[in-house]
């Protein structure tokens, strides 16, 4: 390797530490115009029969319960406010967590599709954080895989009589986690690298986003169990209504 | 943030230009700079900062600031573009990538102007508004405007709460940000009860959601015709 090629390679570096230690950790929403046309259709379409689910569950619901439809924009208002709040995370610096995991775990799975797809909806045309193009694809990532597994997680966990903490914490962790490689790969399938392909361009992505991520993932975790042990303490009557309606 | 920008896109000076224009404008230079050529995103990233600093009238600070948080996203994906990795993990930086990422660069910078032009000129229920009008089920249109309502009723009580939290010395270990989550979803719930009890004492059973239309300025034409012909400029040059 050439003299050149060290310092650009350790000037990359020294940008990338600086900036991402920094800064407090956001989930990964691809930034708008980041995947090619191509990619930007094949994600739409992809998501597009979830919201079409999701839709329709939630149409089914409101026409039965026309005051849940207050309930499911409170529960995307909750999930977008608490995108944009800091939390102090296990690595020191702060974060800031999805919310989809508990969304998903106190709304169920469906209504969780059409409101992350809101939530990210917002975040692009209130922040300019993701985008329009990349929707369909930080859809699938944060509003389909997300609270899919969440939910997946809490259900097998409630079957099998796991204890409640343990199946609270891995749903919200798996969620985040499902969220990141989902959002590696997509990446990884965009711009494949030159000489290792599609795979060593996803270890790439996965392991630069890891950094950030995983430590959100834990705190994540920690945070819905706490946040869980509150609601069933002090709230328990707004929790088995929630079980009764949606 | 969110406040500062939704604050803008209120107070600035093609306000009273009609929100289907400005979505129309903005969709069109969007699908041009994701299929056009570097020159035209460089163009169109260079034509929108004038429309957004010049006309509009938002300060560039905060332009620059929004600039800089969806960058960040940018260059954390940089080293993984640039260093390209084999089976026995040799590192290199291919050329022919370094082109990759500057295509990245001027396509992503282009597309994110067309966003923050829409944001911060077009205020969300003007938004809606047009959305009704292309007949989007009235469902979305409801749920868009209530989330909207909500999202600044609770940031201010997060922001609230997360001060009240600071001022007492807390905030230093995540099991405060678990208190502060729980006391933020008993204030939402609250909130979900009185309007729930609300909206039942008055009998609501349908639609709910009124979207305000504006006044709009009819008679100046010098901003539709700056955008045709730069359209068509761009067309021509790119």
């Amino acid at each position: 390797m050439k003299k050149w090629k060290y310092a650009l390679f350790l000037c990359g570096l020294v940008v990338y530490f600086t900036f991402s230690e920094s800064s407090s950790a956001f989930a990964m929403h691809i930034m708008e115009g980041f995947l090619p046309v191509g990619w930007v259709i094949f994600w739409w379409l992809a998501f597009l029969p979830f919201l079409i689910i999701g839709m329709r569950s939630l149409i089914r619901i409101t026409r039965e319960h026309p005051e849940l439809k207050l309930l499911i924009a409170l529960s995307g208002a909750f999930t977008f406010v608490l995108s944009a709040l800091k939390i102090p995370s296990v690595t020191g610096s702060s974060s800031h967590p999805t919310g989809v995991g508990l969304g998903a775990v106190l709304f169920g799975p469906w209504t969780m599709v059409v409101m992350g797809s809101i939530v990210l909806l917002f975040q692009a045309l209130l922040l300019a954080h993701g985008g329009l193009t990349t929707l369909g694809a930080n859809a699938m990532s944060m509003a389909v895989a997300g609270p899919l597994v969440a939910y997946g997680i809490y259900r097998f966990g409630k079957k099998w009589n796991i204890s409640r903490r343990w199946t609270i914490f891995f749903a919200a962790f798996f969620s985040d986690l499902a969220t990141y490689v989902v959002t590696s790969l997509q990446l990884a399938l965009a711009f494949p690298d030159a000489t290792g392909g599609i795979f060593a361009s996803f270890v790439k992505f996965a392991g630069i986003f890891a950094i950030t991520q995983i430590p959100l993932a834990i705190t994540e975790g920690l945070l819905t169990v706490v946040v869980w042990n509150f609601l069933s303490t002090y709230s328990s009557r707004e929790l088995t209504q929630l079980e009764r309606g949606v | 943030m969110i406040r500062q920008l939704d604050t803008v896109a209120y107070d600035n000076r093609l306000r009273t230009i009609r929100p289907e224009q400005k979505m129309i404008f903005a969709i069109l230079l969007l699908i041009m700079a994701m299929i056009g050529s570097w020159k035209m995103q460089v163009m169109i990233t260079i034509w929108l900062a004038v429309w957004i600093i010049g006309y509009a009238r938002v300060s560039w600070k905060v332009y620059a600031k929004a600039l800089g948080v969806v960058a960040l996203f940018l260059i954390m994906s940089l080293p993984a573009l640039l260093v390209s990795l084999d089976k026995s993990f040799h590192v290199s930086i291919d050329r022919s990538q370094i082109f990759t990422v500057m295509s990245l660069l001027s396509r992503s910078a282009a597309a994110w102007s067309c966003l923050f032009f829409l944001l911060v000129t077009t205020p969300f229920p003007e938004m809606l508004h047009v959305l009704k009008r292309m007949k989007v089920p009235s469902i979305i249109i409801e749920l868009l405007f209530f989330t909207y309502r909500f999202v600044f009723v609770f940031e201010k009580a997060a922001e609230e709460l997360y001060v009240a939290m600071k001022a007492r010395n807390g905030g230093n270990h995540w099991r405060h940000g678990g208190m502060l989550v729980f006391q933020l979803f008993q204030k939402i719930w609250h909130s979900y009860e009185a309007l729930r009890l609300a909206l039942w004492a008055r009998g609501v059973s349908d639609e709910m959601v009124y979207v305000h239309v504006g006044t709009y300025n009819e008679k100046s034409k010098r901003y539709l015709w700056e955008a045709a012909i730069g359209i068509s400029l761009l067309l021509w040059l790119g």
